[in-house]
């Protein structure tokens, strides 16, 4: 086994948990290494012209891992077998942020503070359906205040464009219809704008004004101008090649940890990149962790790489099970809460007009937050207790709609094969839209990650396996959401929608959050303010595994703002990687 | 992209599932090896196909028509080269799916032989819409899938059916890029007017509501 030099800071995986903080960290002097199962993939070399193929890359899954590298397994119930389920997070150096769509926001403030929030908005009486189903919001243990600053270094330093919907309490400051008027306050404006809009984003926009809502375009970690970012790192705008979702990005338009961040990290001299290095356990000394073991990927030989401080930056599933395997369950709490999206869905064609939603990005893209957070609370005060549910979603028209990623988008009644089928894509295909809604789940007892005892990875480290069901907020949400989808889709003029507001229980890999919950209380969470582990302090996530609730919303720009929030700590002191309740 | 690591060593469990893993690719290998060598002594007699024999070409060719026909409007899944693509896929990164293929259309050429005593070619699209109608509704455990070999399937992760398999094979080979076999001369693209491989889509073609005219290309062409 060969053993390597002792670096201050030894990353798990190198996606956007780890990315900010290499910089970061790298840049005060400290000594990183970062360890990354995947291959070093440039949009150079790898991506141009190659990524221009949708068979490839998002049919064929280009980039995620055979279940056998990365098993996961999911049951609804505590008695069942769990059965084997997809990872389709791409794993290459820069992460799941390589193939994302960039779709990148802050939480609202009550995001924040959910707890507080409901129980002043509704009371305890009109929650009991939510004890009642284990339900488990708690608020967060920092505020939105506290880290306002480390979003806008995302923003700035990674590069994300949108229309300030709120700055310093102004609503809807430098274009009076454009914007998220419900966002967050912002101190200052985005650097630069979002992408423009298309044919499909401005028909969900009639539709959504004829209903008197809020759309915006959403905020994009795509450039929209050639942008310089503070770390001197200079990129291309985006061309709307629309091969964006699922893909690498040729021209380097598309924010990731890798463009973005990876140079910015590599030039303090700092810095270590060592890809197909697969980690299968942390050691133990005394109560304190002090090296990781990994697998080199291309020769299957193992390693031992003694560290400082450790980032567990694996994504949620793995930086759960590499916690179980070495032994760190902080008394079976490791594991607790997990929390996944479950969309309901909501499709439409035109007969009045051609959307060729084929073109532009995925994240080209209308949305509205008019029923996301409390926003909507008059409205759903008016609701029966049979309906009534807390927290929302992110409603918004997705483009990026190409044939072999919408072939299978029928109404009821019309068969998927033959001459029929065929008319019908032939008529349709170019007017179809279907909705994105970021439906809130919530936290529950009884969601959680464990580790599988009949499936383990090649390297013999035991699967993840998920146990989680549906609850009654997230089944009256799914309805609720699905009929406003449903009603600016008519507004818009759609000549027929079909959909469900039925929801999923099962992983749907994109924002698989919680499981590693932050608090102020060691005894009902597992890492600090800090994303420090109580009972291993030097050991800190990066990732969403450390969310105590998810909101609306997509959550790697908060992951970003976490990873920059966590390095400061340990930097600056107010994390004492010597003891986790020692913090300022 | 798993490709490219090598294979696992560690434990002795690890080790015995790479040898037998090894073992199955070699066989693999080696099939694909006897294909290619008499590939040309047998193109014609095969129909041009390196996996699929002349009477599976044929029966794949008949299904294919089916799930997406030719009409008045243009060519359809056999003139778009559906099969080609999925022969070749199946020669190549689909090469777990041989005998799922081997299986169902000896199933269904038996029926055939069975039910209107002649192979495929002595059926009408009724009779072929027939079938594949059958094959769509048949339970779990008649589908030729259930208990096939092959990892994807024993994990419950490969198609649902051999009807999903097909049909989703048939429409990728509509509509993927030309470098796959499929779609050729654009025609998956054609019939839904989408143009397939471009850097660029500026903002007077992105905000018109008509059919948008681009030409149609391939990343090959790129
Ligand atoms: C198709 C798609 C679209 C998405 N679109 C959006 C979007 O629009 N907006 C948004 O906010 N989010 C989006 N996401 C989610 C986003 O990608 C994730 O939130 C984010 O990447 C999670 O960051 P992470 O660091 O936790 O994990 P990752 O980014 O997945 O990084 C983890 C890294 O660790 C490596 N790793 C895993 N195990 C090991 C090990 N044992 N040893 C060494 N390395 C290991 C992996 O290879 C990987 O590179 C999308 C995701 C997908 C899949
Ligand atoms: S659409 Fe823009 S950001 Fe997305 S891959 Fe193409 S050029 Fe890159």
């Amino acid at each position: 086994m060969a053993e390597h030099a002792r670096k201050d800071v030894v990353m798990i995986g190198y996606g956007a948990g780890s990315g900010p903080a290499s910089v970061a960290l790298s840049q005060a002097g400290y000594s990183v290494v970062a360890l990354e199962r995947g291959p070093h993939l440039t949009a150079q070399r790898d991506f141009s012209p190659s990524q221009i193929d949708t068979l490839r890359w998002v049919i064929r899954d280009g980039m995620i891992p055979d279940f056998d590298r990365m098993p996961l397994t999911f049951r609804e119930d505590e008695d069942d077998e769990a059965t084997p389920t997809d990872y389709l997070m791409s794993t290459l150096v820069g992460g799941a942020t390589i193939h994302w769509s960039g779709q990148s926001w802050r939480l609202f403030e009550d995001d924040f503070r959910v707890r507080s929030t409901v129980m002043e908005l509704y009371g305890e009486e009109r929650l009991r359906y939510l004890e009642d189903d284990g339900a488990s919001i708690v608020d967060w243990p920092i505020s939105y205040d506290e880290v306002e600053p480390y979003y806008e270094r995302v923003e700035t330093h990674v590069g994300i464009g949108g229309w300030p919907g709120n700055i310093q309490g102004q609503l809807r400051p430098v274009k009076a219809d454009e914007g998220n008027p419900f966002e967050a306050p912002r101190q200052n404006d985005y650097p630069f704008r979002p992408l423009r809009d298309n044919a499909t984003n401005l028909t969900f926009r009639h539709g959504a004004l004829q209903r008197g809502l809020h759309p915006f375009h959403v905020p994009t970690a795509i450039l929209t101008r050639p942008y310089l970012s503070p770390y001197g790192i200079s990129r291309p705008p985006c061309t709307y090649c629309t091969f964006c979702t699922g893909h690498g990005c040729w021209n380097a338009s598309k924010s990731d940890t890798r463009v973005s961040l990876l140079p910015a990290a590599v030039a303090t001299g700092n810095f270590e990149l060592r890809p197909g290095c697969h980690v299968t356990r942390l050691n133990q000394e005394n109560g304190r962790v002090v090296s990781v073991e990994y697998v080199d990927t291309t020769s299957g030989e193992r390693h031992t790489q003694p560290g400082d401080i450790f980032l567990l930056g694996a994504y949620t599933f793995q930086n759960v099970r590499l916690l179980l395997h070495s032994g760190i369950d902080a008394d079976g709490k490791v594991g607790q809460h997990f929390m996944t999206r479950s969309q309901p869905s909501v499709h439409a064609v035109f007969d009045d007009r051609f959307l060729n939603g084929y073109n532009g990005p995925a994240v080209q893209r209308q949305g509205l937050d008019d029923y996301n957070g409390e926003v909507a609370f008059e409205q759903k005060l008016e609701l029966s207790n049979d309906d009534f549910f807390i927290r929302g979603a992110f409603i918004g028209s997705p483009s990026q709609r190409n044939p072999l990623q919408t072939y299978n988008q029928v109404p009821p009644g019309v068969p998927t094969w033959g001459p029929e089928y065929k008319r019908y894509l032939t008529n349709y295909l170019n007017r179809y839209i279907g909705l994105q809604m970021l439906t809130e789940p919530l936290p529950y007892e009884h969601s959680r990650i464990d580790l599988d005892p009949n499936h383990r990875d090649s390297y013999g480290v035991p699967g993840a396996r998920v146990t989680r069901r549906i609850g009654e907020n997230e089944r009256r949400m799914g309805r609720f959401i699905h009929d406003r989808g449903v009603e600016i889709l008519q507004a818009a003029g759609a000549a027929r929608i079909w959909g469900s507001g039925d929801v999923q229980a099962i992983p749907t890999m994109t924002h698989d959050t919680g499981g590693l919950r932050m608090g102020n209380d060691p005894d009902t969470s597992v890492t600090n303010r800090y994303c420090q582990m109580w009972d291993a302090p030097n050991v800190f996530v990066g990732g969403g595994a450390v969310f105590p609730t998810m909101g609306g919303k997509n959550p790697t720009q908060t992951i970003w703002m976490l990873s920059y929030w966590l390095a400061d700590a340990i930097i600056d002191g107010r994390a004492d990687v010597d003891d986790a309740r020692n913090h300022g | 992209m798993t490709s490219m690591e090598a294979a696992p060593t560690g434990s002795d469990l690890d080790r015995r599932t790479f040898l037998k893993r090894a073992a199955g690719t070699m066989a693999v290998i080696a099939v694909n090896m006897a294909f290619r060598f008499d590939a040309v002594a047998q193109e014609a007699a095969r129909g041009g196909y390196q996996f699929f024999t002349r009477e599976e070409g044929e029966l794949m060719e008949a299904i294919a028509g089916r799930i997406w026909p030719a009409d008045d409007d243009g060519p359809g899944a056999i003139e778009a080269g559906a099969v080609t693509y999925i022969d070749r896929a199946l020669s190549g990164p689909y090469a777990a799916y041989q005998q799922a293929y081997r299986v169902l259309l000896h199933d269904l050429a038996g029926q055939i032989r069975r039910r209107y005593g002649g192979s495929v070619r002595d059926l009408d699209e009724r009779q072929l819409d027939a079938l594949l109608g059958e094959l769509e509704e048949r339970a779990d455990g008649d589908d030729p899938l259930a208990g096939l070999p092959g990892r994807r399937l024993e994990l419950g992760l490969g198609p649902d059916s051999s009807f999903d398999m097909v049909r989703t094979h048939v429409m990728e080979g509509v509509f993927c890029d030309p470098i796959y076999g499929g779609n050729r001369d654009f025609a998956g693209w054609r019939a839904v007017n989408y143009p397939g491989a471009h850097y660029v889509y500026t903002a007077e073609e992105q905000q018109v509501f008509e059919p948008l005219t681009k030409p149609y290309q391939s990343v090959a062409d790129l």
